[in-house]
C-alpha cells in the first residue's frame, strides 16, 4: 500500500487489524486519522448535496473567485479542478514555494534524478533549507542516506556524506557529517561565498572561510551530488540563483536536485498547470506576490499567497489545503470560503460551505506523481463505509474530491 | 538515564547476599539491566530504608520497558523514520532485500522495525549486545536523530 503522508509516497506500507506498519508517524497519522468533519453551511450540518449545491451557486456568482492547494490531492481530482477553474475563469493557486523549482526541473534547465538512483550512486547528499527528518522522516533511511545501493555497497559509514545547510541545527544535521549554520536572511551570501571558493577563490563573507572552501572541496570530489532543496532555499534565493549553482557544480562533478515539498502531489499539479497557477489568475496574483518579494528584496516568482491578493478575489475555494493554519490572517477576509477536505482544519472552522471528501491513498484510489517525478498508483487501503473494516468500520463513505469537482462542474 | 553509582547510593550497602550478588554494587548492575528487581533485596524495605526505596522506584520508572539488551524506545520521542531499522547491521545481515537497501523488513528476523509510527524491538537474541559476548555497537543510538534510543 502506499503512504500519501508527505511526498515521499512510501510504497511498502503495510496495514491490517488497526495497525500501521513501516510507515513514519507522520504518514501512521495520516492513515489513522478519524478526524473527519460533516458537511457544512454556514457552520451548519447539512446533507452533502445541500453543501455542494451551496459551493456551486457560490462558485457560479464569484466574480474572482481563486482555487487554493491541489497539492493533497490526487490527479485525477487536479484535472476536474482545472476544468472547472477554467470553465469558471478562476485561478489555481498552489500555495508552495516549490513550483519554481519545479517549473525549471521539468523545463531541463537544472538536472535532477530519481530518489532510486540517489539511492543506488548518491555519495554527496546536501539538505539546504530543509529538514527531512521531520518533514519527510522515511526519506533519509529509504533512499539519501542508509540504504546500501548498487554502486555505494557500504551505506552512510563509507559510502555517502550528508551535509546540511539551515539557520538552525535541526534533527536532520544532527545525523549529517558536515553542517553549516546560515544567518538568518543571508543565504544567498553563503550561495555567492560557496560560488567563489568554487572558483578556488577565498571569499570575504560573514561565513568562515576555511568553511566554504571545505564545502566546495568536498562539493568538487563528490561523483554523484544531490541537492534537497527545501523551502529555507527557494524562498530566500532568486531562481536564478540556484540554477547558477547547479551550472558551476556541473562543471567539477554530476550534481541533481530535488525539490523537498510536503504536500503529496503537488509535482502534479505544479507540473501540468504551472502557467496557470501565475497567470491566468484573475486576481493577478503572480503581479501580488511578485510585488511582495520585490518589497522584501527578493523577486523569487512563487505562488505562495499573499494577504492582498487573497482580498481581491470574492470566492475562495480550498482543495485540501488548510489556508488559516497557512496565513491566520486570513480566517477574517471578506471572500467566502469553500473548503474541500478530508478531515478537521482550522479554515474548515471558518469556511462559509464545507464538503468532506475521501482521502487519497486511504478511502480513495488514484494516481499522484512523487517529488522525482515518478507516477505512483495509489490503492485504497481501506473503504469506508464497510462494516467491521478495521480502522475504518463503522465511518460513513466519503465522497471522492473528484466527484464533488464533477458535481461543481455540472452545477455551474 | 540512571546510573550504577545513582543506583548503589540509595542501596543499603550491606553486602549481605541475600539478592544472591556478590555485592551491592553488583545488585546495582543487575536492576539496571533489568536482570533483578527491588523485591530481591529484603533490607532496602526495612522502615529506616523507606525514603530510599521510594527514591529507587522512581529511578527505575523509566527502565522498565528495557529490553534483555536494554534498549529503550522513547516512544513520544520517536518519528518512525527507520534511521536504525536500515543501519543496524543485524537487519542487513538477516534481510539485505529488505531493510538493508531501505525497504521495509520483508522477513521476520530484523530486530528493529516501525509499527504505528514508532520503532518497536524484536528478536533482541540476535543484537550485538545480547549475551555475555555482547559488543557495544551503537549504530541504532548515533542513527536516531531525536535520540529516541537508549541502552541501560
Amino acid at each position: 500500500m502506499t503512504c500519501t503522508g508527505c511526498a515521499l509516497l512510501c510504497e511498502d506500507i503495510d496495514v491490517h487489524d488497526g495497525e500501521v506498519r513501516h510507515a513514519c508517524r507522520i504518514g501512521a497519522a495520516h492513515i489513522l486519522n478519524r478526524q473527519q468533519i460533516d458537511p457544512m453551511v454556514n457552520h451548519e450540518v447539512v446533507s452533502i448535496d445541500d453543501a455542494i449545491r451551496r459551493a456551486a451557486a457560490l462558485l457560479a456568482d464569484a466574480e474572482r473567485p481563486m482555487f487554493l492547494g491541489f497539492g493533497n490531492s490526487v490527479t485525477e481530482t487536479q484535472a476536474a479542478g482545472v476544468r472547472l477553474a477554467e470553465k469558471i475563469g478562476a485561478g489555481i493557486d498552489t500555495c508552495s514555494t516549490h513550483t519554481g523549482l519545479i517549473d525549471d526541473i521539468v523545463h531541463s534547465w537544472v538536472r535532477t534524478c530519481t530518489l532510486p538512483e540517489v539511492r543506488d550512486y548518491a555519495d554527496v547528499i546536501l539538505f539546504w533549507g530543509a529538514d527531512p527528518m521531520n518533514t519527510h522522516p522515511r526519506l533519509l533511511s529509504g533512499y539519501a542516506y542508509y540504504p546500501r545501493g548498487k554502486n555505494r555497497q557500504h551505506g552512510w559509514e563509507e559510502d555517502r556524506t550528508a551535509i546540511a545547510i539551515d539557520v538552525r541545527r535541526s534533527h536532520t544535521a544532527s545525523i549529517c557529517k558536515g553542517v553549516y549554520e546560515i544567518v538568518p536572511g543571508r543565504n544567498i551570501e553563503f550561495m555567492d561565498a560557496l560560488m567563489l571558493a568554487l572558483r578556488n577563490k577565498v571569499p570575504k563573507t560573514v561565513y568562515d572561510s576555511k568553511q566554504i572552501l571545505k564545502l566546495a572541496s568536498t562539493l568538487k570530489k563528490a561523483e554523484f551530488g544531490v541537492i534537497f532543496a527545501g523551502p529555507g532555499l527557494v524562498e530566500s534565493v532568486p531562481r536564478g540563483a540556484i540554477i547558477r549553482l547547479m551550472d558551476k557544480l556541473n562543471e567539477f562533478s554530476d550534481f541533481r536536485i530535488l525539490p523537498l515539498y510536503s504536500p503529496y502531489n503537488l509535482r502534479s499539479i505544479a507540473a501540468v498547470k504551472p502557467a496557470a497557477t501565475v497567470t491566468t489568475t484573475t486576481t493577478d496574483t503572480a503581479t501580488d506576490t511578485t510585488a511582495a518579494r520585490e518589497h522584501q528584496g527578493d523577486c523569487t516568482p512563487t505562488s505562495k499567497p499573499t494577504l492582498a491578493s487573497l482580498r481581491e478575489a470574492d470566492c475562495l475555494l480550498c482543495v485540501g489545503f488548510d489556508l488559516v493554519s497557512s496565513l491566520p490572517q486570513a480566517h477574517d477576509i471578506d471572500a467566502s470560503i469553500i473548503v474541500i477536505d478530508p478531515n478537521k482544519t482550522l479554515t474548515a472552522v471558518c469556511a462559509d460551505v464545507v464538503i468532506p471528501c475521501a482521502a487519497g491513498g486511504v478511502d480513495l484510489a488514484g494516481t499522484a506523481v512523487r517529488m522525482d517525478g515518478v507516477e505512483i498508483d495509489l490503492p485504497c487501503i481501506m473503504e469506508t463505509g464497510q462494516a467491521g473494516a478495521g480502522i475504518w468500520a463503522g465511518t460513513p463513505a466519503r465522497m471522492s474530491d473528484a466527484s464533488i469537482m464533477k458535481r461543481l462542474l455540472e452545477a455551474v | 538515564m540512571v546510573s550504577i553509582m545513582e543506583i548503589y547510593q540509595l542501596l543499603p550497602k550491606l553486602n549481605c547476599k541475600e539478592c544472591e550478588k556478590p555485592t551491592c554494587m553488583a545488585f546495582a548492575n543487575s536492576l539496571l539491566t533489568g536482570e533483578s528487581v527491588l523485591e530481591d533485596c529484603p533490607p532496602l524495605y526495612r522502615s529506616e530504608y523507606e525514603s530510599q526505596l521510594e527514591q529507587l522506584t522512581t529511578m527505575l520508572a523509566p527502565v522498565k520497558g528495557a529490553t534483555e539488551t536494554g534498549l529503550i524506545v522513547h516512544d513520544e520521542l520517536c518519528f518512525g523514520c527507520g534511521n536504525c531499522v536500515v543501519a543496524c547491521p543485524v537487519n542487513v545481515a538477516n534481510d539485505p532485500h529488505g531493510a538493508a537497501v531501505g525497504l521495509a523488513p520483508s522477513n521476520d528476523k530484523v530486530i528493529l522495525a516501525v509499527v504505528n509510527g514508532v520503532v518497536t524491538a524484536a528478536n533482541v537474541s540476535e543484537c550485538r549486545r545480547f549475551g555475555p559476548n555482547r559488543i557495544l555497537c551503537d549504530v541504532c543510538i548515533v542513527t536516531c536523530p531525536s535520540n529516541a534510543i537508549e541502552f541501560v
